[in-house]
Formats: C-alpha cells, sequence, structure tokens
C-alpha cells in the first residue's frame, strides 16, 4: 500500500481514506519524547527484573543480581542495633541495683530501653502510667508498694520471665481457694469471716460477728496459713496479698471480698522468657522498679 | 499505517492478536503461583486450625476484624521490635484466605498468641476501655453470649481440605467432638483424644481449657480467645534458619 498523500494546511501525511468524497485522516506521527519514554521504559523494566526480581529456571529460583531483600536489610538493622546495643545490654543482664545507683548512664539506658519494652507489652494490662488502669480490676498497680511476689529487683526480673500461671515451667501457682463454691464454708460463714478481713483494714459490714468471723479465719478456712495471723502475709508464701492495707487487686467493697472467698481467685500473667531477651527482661524491670514501689 | 492493516482488515486475525497479548499478562501473574511451593519457608511446627480455632477464625473475619488489625509484621527493624519476628509466608500457608491486611487501626495481631491472659481478652472484648481507657475498639459483649454451632465444622473442615489443607479424614468425622473438647477440661478423654489427632503435625501441644470463663457452653468468645491465643505462636524459630529463607 504505497500513498503519501500530505496534507497541505498542516503538512502532515493522511491515512489515504476519503470519506464523503475528500474528507481526510490526518496520521500524526506520536510525539518523539513520548516514543523515547515508552521505549526506556520497557529497557528499565527488563533491567529492574534481573536486578531485584528472581527469575526462575525449572523449578529453580535463580539469585538476582543485586542479591537485596527485605528480609535481608531487616536483618543488616537488627544486627546493627545489636552493635551499638550489646555491650550496654550485656552489662545490664549483670548489673545489680548498687550497679545501676552508682552508675548514671547504665541506669539511664535501662530506664529508656525497660520503658520501650513496657511500652509494648506491659501497656494492655498494666495501663501506660503502670498504675492498673482501674483498682480492683485485677491487674495490678505497680507503682505502689504492695506486691504479692516480692518488690525487689530480682523479684520482678523472676515474675516477668515466668509469669504467674502462665503454663512456663516455673510459673507461680499460689491460687485462692474458692470456699463457697467448694463448700468449705456456707454463705454465713464466709459474711462473717469478710466482716473480719474488712476489720483489718479498720473498715466493718454490718450483721457481721467478728468474733466468729476470726475463728473461721484463724481455724475453719485457715486463712492465716497463706494470709498471716495478722493478715499482712507470709513472708514464705508469696501470692497471697496483704489484707490489712487498702490496696486490693479484686476489689475491696465487702461485696467484692464475698465474691473472692466463695469463688476463690486465680490471676494470670504470661511468661515473657519466650518473648523477651533475659537483657530486655531485666531492663522492663528496672523500668517497673523505679515507678514508685521498688524495694 | 500498513503493519496494521492486517488487524484492521481481519477480525479473526485482531482476535488471535488480542488473545496472545493478555495472555502475556495472565502467565506472568498464573506462572509464578506454580512454584509458590518454593517461596514458602520449611518450618516446624506448622498445623492447621483445630475446629474451634477455625471458628475463632470465623468470628473474627465475620466481626471484620482485619478492617483495623493486620496479621503481617513486615520485615522492619520497629516491626520485629515491637511485635516479634517477622511474620513467614509459612505462617499463613493454611489460612483461607489470609488476614494479613495493610489497615493498623489497632495493633497488628499476628504473634498476640500468649502475649495476654484469657481473662484480659474477656474483660476486652466485654467492653475495651475497661482496661484499656483510651482504645476506640467497639465492644463485642455478645460473643460470650452466642453458642457455636458446632456440628458445622465436619463440613468446613471438609472444603478446607479440597483446598489442600492436609486435614485427615479422622479430623474431618471428628470436627464437632474435637470442638468441644477443646474449650473444655484439659485432662479430658475427649481432649486427650484431640491432642493425640493433631500431634501428626509435631507441632506443640493445643491449648485446651475454658477460654471464656463458661465452662458449661462453648461459646463464640471461647473460640475466638482460643484462636487468638494460638496465632503466631505455632513456628518453632529455633530450629528456623532466617539467613537460608532471605527473600
Amino acid at each position: 500500500m504505497e500513498h503519501k498523500e500530505i496534507d497541505h494546511i498542516t503538512g502532515t501525511e493522511t491515512t489515504g481514506h476519503a470519506w464523503d468524497g475528500d474528507l481526510k485522516e490526518l496520521n500524526t506521527p506520536l510525539p518523539v519524547w513520548w516514543l523515547w519514554v515508552l521505549w526506556l521504559s520497557i529497557v528499565w523494566a527488563i533491567a529492574y527484573s534481573f536486578v531485584y526480581q528472581h527469575w526462575f529456571m525449572g523449578t529453580k529460583v535463580l539469585p538476582t543480581y543485586s542479591n537485596w531483600t527485605s528480609r535481608g536489610d531487616v536483618h543488616k538493622a537488627l544486627d546493627a542495633a545489636q552493635v551499638a546495643m550489646g555491650p550496654q545490654f550485656a552489662k545490664l543482664e549483670k548489673a545489680s541495683l548498687a550497679d545501676l545507683r552508682s552508675d548514671a548512664a547504665l541506669s539511664k539506658f535501662a530506664e529508656k530501653a525497660g520503658k520501650a519494652v513496657y511500652g509494648d507489652n506491659c501497656v494492655a494490662c498494666h495501663g501506660t502510667g503502670a498504675n492498673g488502669v482501674f483498682p480492683g480490676s485485677g491487674y495490678p498497680n505497680l507503682t505502689d508498694t504492695d506486691w504479692l511476689y516480692g518488690g525487689k529487683l530480682e523479684d520482678i526480673v523472676e515474675t516477668v520471665r515466668v509469669g504467674i500461671r502462665s503454663g512456663h515451667d516455673d510459673e507461680r501457682t499460689n491460687t485462692m481457694a474458692a470456699y463457697g463454691d467448694d463448700e468449705t464454708l456456707n454463705a454465713e460463714q464466709i459474711k462473717n469471716v469478710a466482716g473480719y478481713v474488712l476489720s483489718l483494714s479498720g473498715q466493718s459490714l454490718a450483721g457481721t460477728d467478728l468474733a466468729k468471723g476470726k475463728q473461721i479465719y484463724l481455724e475453719e478456712a485457715a486463712c492465716n496459713a497463706c494470709h498471716g495471723d495478722d493478715g499482712k502475709g507470709v513472708a514464705e508464701i508469696p501470692g497471697a496479698p496483704n489484707l490489712a492495707d487498702k490496696i486490693w487487686l479484686f476489689g475491696g467493697g465487702a461485696e467484692k471480698i464475698i465474691t473472692t472467698i466463695t469463688h476463690g481467685r486465680a490471676g494470670e500473667m504470661p511468661s515473657w522468657d519466650a518473648r523477651l531477651t533475659p537483657a530486655q527482661i531485666k531492663a522492663v524491670a528496672v523500668y517497673v522498679h523505679s515507678r514508685g514501689g521498688g524495694q | 499505517m500498513a503493519s496494521h492493516e492486517i488487524f484492521e482488515k481481519n477480525s479473526i486475525v485482531l482476535a488471535i492478536a488480542i488473545v496472545l497479548v493478555v495472555s502475556i499478562a495472565g502467565l506472568v501473574e498464573i506462572v509464578p503461583l506454580y512454584f509458590i511451593g518454593s517461596t514458602i519457608e520449611k518450618v516446624d511446627g506448622m498445623r492447621p486450625y483445630t475446629p474451634l480455632e477455625l471458628a475463632g477464625r470465623d468470628v473474627y473475619v465475620r466481626e471484620g476484624c482485619y478492617l483495623c488489625h493486620s496479621q503481617m509484621i513486615r520485615p522492619f527493624r520497629d516491626e520485629v521490635e515491637r511485635y516479634g519476628h517477622y511474620s513467614l509466608a509459612a505462617e499463613s500457608m493454611y489460612d483461607h484466605p489470609f488476614q494479613w491486611g495493610s489497615k493498623r487501626t489497632g495493633p497488628d495481631l499476628a504473634r498476640v498468641g500468649k502475649k495476654y491472659s484469657d481473662k484480659w481478652h474477656r474483660d476486652h472484648m466485654n467492653d475495651p476501655r475497661s482496661i484499656v481507657p483510651e482504645s476506640v475498639m467497639p465492644g463485642y459483649e455478645f460473643l460470650g453470649k452466642t453458642p457455636v454451632i458446632a456440628d458445622r465444622y465436619s463440613n468446613h473442615l471438609w472444603a478446607l481440605s479440597v483446598t489442600g489443607v492436609p486435614y485427615s479424614q479422622d479430623m474431618i468425622s471428628n470436627a464437632g467432638a474435637d470442638l468441644k473438647a477443646q474449650a473444655g477440661d484439659p485432662d479430658s478423654d475427649a481432649a486427650e483424644a484431640l491432642q493425640a489427632r493433631y500431634k501428626s503435625f509435631g507441632s506443640k501441644p493445643l491449648n485446651v481449657r475454658d477460654f471464656d470463663g463458661d465452662p458449661k457452653t462453648v461459646t463464640e468468645l471461647d473460640a475466638l480467645i482460643a484462636y487468638l491465643q494460638m496465632l503466631g505462636t505455632l513456628v518453632d524459630f529455633k530450629t528456623y534458619n532466617a539467613k537460608a529463607n532471605l527473600r
């Protein structure tokens, strides 16, 4: 098909088709710059695929020219962080409370690292302010001086590591029995002992016989075995709260205390042994210890 | 113009050319699927969901949890430090469909398993702001009051087995009983039978307990918590060689 008809007005070649006698269509070529962009994009795409993308030979995956991977990147970043922070973490892992008090730089590092670990893992239960969010919710306030499993730095490390009823091999399992559900005590006895328990922290419950309550506390239910004769707890049995103070993990009103005695309590804390490194556990313990209640 | 003339004047030739061009685009998307086996990492511990976990996953999908929560830890240092090891392809190989997601109004849930206690999940589902005052998540109080329909899970497992999830005939026929057993007493015979059935994948023992604090009924809350508590906990990272699986 040979035709080279030039439109006189525009100076552009026509397609050669004629409609309506003499109406013709211009065959304007694509702009040169546009064509160059097209061809270069195609060349770029092919080259890019060899540099960054895996090609296949049969079922074999071929290496890329650049060897770049997003996973390689993250390992590089993590390794660099390890180089930068590793020595500090190693030092922290071995540090005692006295070491931390004498080494301001290490103490600052532990506080910052611990805060990051706390923010990522602990806030959901213990709150952003470490205050357990709501009193009586069952999630302990970490800023007070009342510790079920000890408030020394090493105690906190151990609690974070093994958790409470967490399924960890060394988990802490001391449980408040359900005196009502297992029929050790009847409703009246529970009310009396609740009245006695309230009296330990200077409160009272109307219509209760304190003498009877005390007898149940010391004999029938033997609450003193875990909570102590004076309600302040027994050093050898961690996990049993002090009943003589005004801090109540599951609520301190008469109704809540009766519920606790009737159905028992078994709080849970996950073990962080698998999720955090020993150095991270130490760091978060230092942070928690520094919130006000550390011993 | 001359070079186009053959296409413009023969509709059959034009149709064949269209099919050829479209096939190139199709092949680029389809061919890699035949090599998907080589992109899934070899890991220890992965197993398909148990019927109860699957029921929880159904609740997750039904309630649109994926609209606010992703289940994919991206390979960035900040993500790895916050959530744990970046997600592997192997970890979602039994997901139909996967729940990776790209929207995070709430946190990523790919490794939420064993991070919080069951009580936390119960409190949080019933009233999120009772423990996380700044949360914008809706409450899902009805889950704890809605029983799971256990009988439908044999069919569910069968359908998944058709897509390639390695459920055995034994698992499929006992799905209903297994579902109830997992939310019950861990020492019961039914629970032991369930553990034995899923042991073949070489994974850790299943979480068997009353998840929702109501031992009488297997509710959707049991199912959802069972699902959340196993998310991201299956792969044994002690035996996983990260450097051999760079991609």
